[in-house]
């Protein structure tokens, strides 16, 4: 489905976000970059797409590939037209044009990397050329800060995959490996819910946390409303009961708040893309 | 009908075993069908359930799997997840996907068939499992899920499951069957034998049993056909055994009724015999052929008011019922009076109709004859009983009245021992002691005179008498008795009277004065009164002894006069005594030709009357002032005769040595003293003696054999024995061994101045025989004691004036009084003469004999001027020859095992000495004189009667304050110590010397 399908629909029947929802209207594609399973990734989003599609009168469906890459392949092909990823600001994605629009409200995220509590590593040194876990090639505090740094550092790891965030940590609790390098924000709630004691032995900078990008072709109200129901939906019940919903899908006792974001917020994710040591493409 | 006819006929000819069998088989049968039905139900829904559960599973598995890979968009996926799920379920025969209105994936797989038949497939026809489950994902619709599954599957399981339940069943039953079979038949053999043994027993066989086996039922039914089989044999052997017995009872019936003592008849309801046994035909003389069949009138012919008591009696019996029962007195045909008892009852037959009645006739007569000689048997039995208990009483009484005064003597004779007692508290120990003594001495008198009397050997002489000698003794002794307790006494003579009566006076005395004793015994209140007169017609002499006392109630006057009986127990215990006087005056005065009466009622006093026979009458008084009273004798009425004469006293015991020594002393005699018969023989036989006193019981030779051997040698002065047995056998004893005479010990004084003045001279100066100086009976008693004898002469002096003064001034009031004081103011320590001096005044006084009160204060005068005390003692005047000379003890000189005692207060002299001069020095009169107080006691306690002396001299002088005096004094005190103590130096060697010359 390309994406100037929809941008037809939107001019054909587009109605404002305050006008009744419209029947025919075709769904938009959201993507969301796997940092869980997809059926908890469904589960977590499914009832806040819902309400927001009602709010604004799109429809919005959630799309997704098996993995992180295949996602960020979709919205790199235009088959999102908005997206909760961190993996356009690369330099050649970032030529694309999404802009951000809305995060997560919370503290920024940083990259870290853990060794079990019980482990001899101490340092990142003493990670050469051991097996270290990471949520994907494309992860970027995951994958991309750590590795930086062990490279900066002159560590050289055998790199092992997980999948996902939580992959990753599930691969450094059953001792598969070493260490992980994972989001360090999910570090204590992961390990709060698992019983999994762990010890982190490095942190990276502090970035602001994955933003919903909009496609930049989509109409600026349409990106307005979406963006104006996502920020007030902590005030309206509906949408207090779909962000309710999807806490506890993740069996989180912390309910997710949208909040607005600029495009200029993210331009340190653009600078280390410029700088990093790291080969590939997140 | 013909089938169920032979149906019904076949059954019927069926035993019991094919019947059970029969019908236990289909009802298995039906049994086996119905489980297997049920359960083929119960498993047909348990299936479906299955199927559908099976069907809701495989969606919930599904689903989410679909829901994911609808997301991702991948349908080939999913075609490959359901076709994987139709491999794990075999039934399976679609598994559907739909979403957005059409059929995405649909999966077909082959089902396979199974074997079963037809017939049970419509029979347990099942659906198929048909189940959908939307698939959604937080909240977005990813189509619907659809599964179908078949029941082909399950039906061939019911199937199989069918077959297998039912031949369980039928194996099941088939052996249940078997086993129902082996148990009945083995049971219900047991129930043909007992058929079989029924009817053997039914036809005699009664011994038949059946062996109990099988079912416990059958068993219990075996087993009771054996006890009904048992019990009935027994049953039927004790019939056999009852008839035998029943025989043999009625023909002991008719033996026991005829050989019965007892008279029985029956009578019908018209009142004739019907039947008698030979009792009865013996009791009344008549035979039954006679009387069978006749009335009661046919029996008593002579006496038809019994027959027609009889009658009457029977018809009332045959009206009322019930058992009869009178008394009668019949005459037999022999003529002889009978006591009998009838007991009769009436005889009903079976219906309960009275058809006549029974009869017996008990014969009380001889019964009646010894129950009168029983109840005079036992009226005699509880008399002795009576007497027993009175004896046994009277034992108790006994041994009460023995051990008071006895009690008394050991008493104060043990605190005569004490040293430490004055000498007044010992002269009161010895009144006391004499007093018990005389008590004791008065009771084994009664006791004896009562045996005597009981064994009819008690003696009484019949002597002219004055009579108012006997009554002014009687009365000398009751008055006091009675003033003692407070009440009057008064002697009410009613003249004329005879001058002299003959009779024994000692017994008519013993009379009187039990019987006054006795009035003053039971009255507490009011006044005791001797009447006197004279029963001319009678020749008798009356003398009622009157009280006011508690009375005697008319039971107990019936018991009065019998020996150990008082009026009741209580009494002795209330009154003391020994319930003989009574007794013994009653006898005594029927041994006097006279008797004893009493008039008396409860609460109203007593009227004790005796009589005695008079005598001779020479002459008769008419007034108080023809009375005459027998000159007293010269002995004891005045003074002690003076005697002279040779005495020998032959007396083993040292107490009684003193003792008759310190009489005769007193009668001017000093008698030479052996120790045994022996001695006296030779004695009497080498100087003649004007009298010898002989004790009867003495060691190396006794008085009787000496006696003997003195008159066997010739020896012809008189000799009287001296014995402690005072019965008139000891007596004759005496007198035949040769005594003149006897005296009994204890020594009485009267008799024993008697005796001597009998057989000894009297004294020289005749005349001044009255005017001689008498010692005080207190210095007889002991020489020291003359401050004693001192104050009570004054006091005796005092009284003399006072009764000068009363009988001037004619105050007969004021004399009697005088005397009661006198009395108690203990005139025996001056002179015995005195006491009997002072009660004749009194009795004069009482009487109002002016006469003879005068010559008694005159006698009275002349007997306080003869009595001499010794000039006071004088420590100052004290010979200073004497002043040095030791003293010896007199209690060492009585018995020198005191040596102790005396040795002690030797030791206490300095103390002694010390706290007088202490006192004295300190000007402490009192200290002083509890010193001299106490030196008085001690002292002659000790055997020092000088210590006395001096105690007595230094209290007076403290109680003159005169300090000096006793500082003198106890100077004195000083030296005799020293005597003292220089006295018991020498002692033995000098002590005689000694003494004499203090």
């Amino acid at each position: 489905m390309r994406w100037y399908f929809f941008v037809l629909a939107m001019t054909v029947g587009w109605t404002p976000a305050t006008g009744a929802p419209a029947e025919t209207e075709a769904p938009l594609g959201f993507g969301v970059i796997n940092q869980r399973s997809v059926t908890l990734t469904a589960q977590a989003w499914n009832p806040i797409l819902g309400y927001v599609g009602k709010k604004v009168g799109v429809p919005l469906v959630l799309k997704m590939g098996r993995t992180a890459p295949e996602t960020t392949a979709m919205t790199v092909r235009g088959e999102h037209a908005f997206a909760y990823t961190n993996h356009m600001f690369t330099v050649d994605r970032d030529r694309l044009g999404y802009k951000v629009i809305l995060r997560m409200q919370g503290e920024p995220i940083r990259g870290a990397i853990v060794v079990r509590d019980d482990s001899p590593v101490r340092s990142v040194a003493d990670l050469k050329d051991a097996r270290v876990a990471f949520p994907s090639r494309e992860a970027f505090v995951g994958y991309w800060l750590p590795m930086d740094h062990l490279l900066k550092s002159g560590v050289r790891v055998q790199e092992v995959f997980a999948g996902n965030q939580e992959g990753a940590m599930s691969q450094l609790q059953f001792g598969e490996v070493a260490a992980a390098a994972v989001n360090h924000k999910l570090l204590s709630r992961y390990g709060q819910r698992e019983g999994f004691r762990y010890r982190v032995i490095w942190t990276s900078d502090p970035y602001l946390d994955v933003p919903i990008v909009a496609h930049p072709s989509l109409p600026p109200r349409l990106v307005e409303a979406v963006r104006a129901a996502f920020i007030g939906m902590a005030e309206d019940p509906a949408g207090r009961r779909a962000l309710q919903a999807s806490a506890e899908a993740l069996g989180s006792p912390e309910v997710w708040r949208f909040v607005r974001a600029e495009d200029a917020e993210y331009d340190n994710y653009r600078r280390f893309y410029r700088t990093t040591v790291v080969k590939g493409n997140p | 009908m013909n089938l169920a006819a032979r149906g019904t006929a076949v059954w019927r000819s069926l035993g019991l075993l094919p019947r059970l069998a029969a019908a236990q088989g289909l009802l298995l049968l039906c049994a086996a069908a119905l489980i297997t039905l049920l359960f083929a139900r119960q498993y047909h829904a348990q299936l479906a359930g299955e199927q559908a559960a099976k069907a809701r599973l495989l969606l919930d598995v599904a689903a989410p799997l679909v829901a994911e890979q609808a997301l991702i968009g991948d349908y080939a996926a999913v075609k490959q997840l359901l076709e994987r799920q139709a491999t794990v379920y075999p039934e399976i025969s679609r598994l559907t996907w739909r979403w957005n209105g059409r059929d995405r994936v649909v999966v077909r797989p082959d089902v396979p068939r199974e074997e079963v038949p037809g017939w049970f497939q419509r029979l347990a026809a099942m659906p198929e499992a048909h189940a959908t489950a939307d698939i959604r994902l937080g909240g977005a619709d990813y189509g619907r899920l659809e599964a179908v599954l078949d029941p082909t599957r399950a039906q061939h399981a019911l199937w199989r499951a069918t077959l297998h339940n039912l031949a369980l069943s039928s194996s099941a039953m088939l052996v249940l069957m078997v086993a129902l079979f082996f148990v009945l038949r083995a049971n219900l053999r047991v129930l043909r034998q007992l058929a079989d043994a029924a009817d053997r027993f039914r036809h005699g066989d009664h011994t038949v049993r059946v062996r109990p086996g099988g079912a416990r039922e059958v068993r219990s039914a075996a087993s009771a056909f054996n006890n009904v089989a048992e019990r009935m044999q027994g049953l039927l052997n004790d019939l056999s055994e009852s008839r035998q017995q029943l025989r043999e009872q009625l023909h002991f019936s008719e033996e026991l009724i005829e050989t019965l003592p007892l008279p029985l008849y029956t009578k019908n309801r018209q009142g004739r015999f019907t039947r008698v046994n030979k009792a009865w035909e013996a009791f009344f003389g008549a035979g039954r052929a006679e009387m069978l069949g006749r009335h009661v009138a046919d029996l008593y012919l002579d006496s038809p008011e019994i027959a027609a008591h009889i009658d009457v009696m029977d018809r009332a019996l045959m009206r009322n019922g019930g058992l009869q029962t009178h008394d009668a007195t019949l005459r037999t045909r022999r003529g002889e009076d009978r006591q009998v008892m009838f007991a009769k009852t009436t005889l009903t037959d079976a219906d309960g109709h009275v058809i006549g009645l029974i009869g017996a006739i008990t014969d009380l007569t001889e019964l009646k004859r010894a129950e009168h000689q029983a109840r005079a048997a036992l009226i005699e039995k509880t008399a002795a009983e009576k007497a027993n208990q009175a004896k046994s009483l009277f034992l108790a009484n006994m041994s009460h009245e023995i051990r008071t005064p006895l009690t008394a003597i050991i008493g104060y004779s043990e605190a005569l021992l004490d040293v430490r007692q004055s000498m007044a508290e010992r002269i009161e120990g010895i009144r006391t002691i004499r007093q018990a003594g005389r008590h004791l001495l008065g009771l084994i008198n009664d006791i004896l005179d009562l045996s005597k009397i009981e064994a009819g050997r008690l003696e009484v002489e019949c002597i002219p008498v004055p009579l108012f000698d006997l009554i002014d003794d009687v009365v000398a002794l009751a008055r006091p008795q009675a003033e003692a307790k407070g009440i009057g006494f008064a002697v009410e003579p009613v003249f004329p009277l005879p001058a002299k009566v003959t009779t024994d006076p000692v017994r008519a005395k013993q009379i009187l004065l039990n019987l006054i004793s006795n009035a003053i015994k039971f009255t507490e209140q009011g006044q005791v009164s001797l009447r006197v007169r004279h029963d001319a017609v009678g020749g008798r002499l009356v003398i009622e002894v009157v009280d006011t006392g508690i009375g005697i109630s008319a039971e107990q006057l019936v018991r009065l006069f019998q020996a150990f009986s008082q009026a009741d127990a209580s009494t002795t215990r209330r009154f003391g005594g020994t319930g003989l006087g009574l007794a013994l005056s009653k006898q005594l005065a029927e041994m006097l030709g006279g008797s004893i009466c009493v008039d008396s009622a409860p609460g109203r006093g007593s009227r004790f009357t005796v009589t005695l026979p008079v005598g001779a009458i020479d002459a008769m008084m008419h007034g108080a002032d023809d009375i005459r009273r027998a000159p007293p004798p010269e002995d004891a009425r005045t003074t002690a005769p003076n005697l002279k004469g040779r005495l020998l006293l032959v007396e083993d015991n040292p107490v009684n040595q003193r003792v008759i020594a310190l009489k005769a002393r007193h009668l001017g005699i000093e008698p030479r003293i052996v120790e045994n018969g022996a001695q006296a023989v030779e004695a009497a036989l080498a100087e003649p003696f004007d009298l010898i006193l002989m004790d009867m019981h003495m060691p190396v030779m006794d008085g009787m054999t000496a006696t003997r051997t003195l008159r066997a040698r010739g020896y012809t002065g008189p000799i009287v024995a001296l014995t402690a047995n005072s019965t008139q056998e000891d007596r004759q004893y005496c007198l035949d061994a040769g005594c003149n005479g006897f005296l009994t010990k204890p020594i009485e004084n009267a008799q024993f101045t008697e005796t001597l003045r009998r057989h000894l001279q009297a004294g020289e100066a005749a005349p001044a025989a009255s005017g001689e100086p008498l010692v005080p009976a207190l210095l007889w008693q002991d020489p020291d004691l003359v401050e004693l004898a001192r104050h009570l002469h004054e006091r005796f002096v005092a009284y003399g004036a006072a009764l000068q003064r009363a009988q001037a001034a004619g105050d007969n009031e004021a004399m009697r009084t005088l005397a009661r004081q006198m009395k108690t103011a203990g005139p025996d320590y001056l002179a015995p003469q005195l006491t009997e001096l002072i009660g004749q005044l009194e009795f004069a006084a009482t009487a109002g004999n002016r006469q003879s009160t005068q010559d008694l204060v005159a006698k009275f005068d002349a007997l306080m001027a003869r009595l001499q005390l010794p000039s006071p003692p004088d420590g100052a005047a004290t010979p200073a020859s004497a002043a040095d000379t030791p003293l010896v003890s007199d209690l060492l000189q009585e018995s020198p095992d005191m040596a102790d005692l005396v040795e002690y207060f030797l030791e206490r002299l300095p103390e002694y000495e010390a706290s007088l001069r202490t006192a004295a020095a300190a000007a402490d009169l009192a200290a002083l004189k509890t010193q001299a107080h106490d030196l008085k006691s001690v002292g002659g306690g000790y055997g020092y009667p000088l210590v006395t002396q001096l105690a007595i001299r230094m209290e007076a002088s403290i109680l003159a304050g005169k300090l000096d005096e006793v500082l003198g004094q106890i100077d004195e005190f000083a030296r005799l110590a020293r005597r003292i103590r220089a006295g018991e130096a020498t002692r033995p060697a000098g002590s005689q010397a000694a003494y004499r010359s203090s």
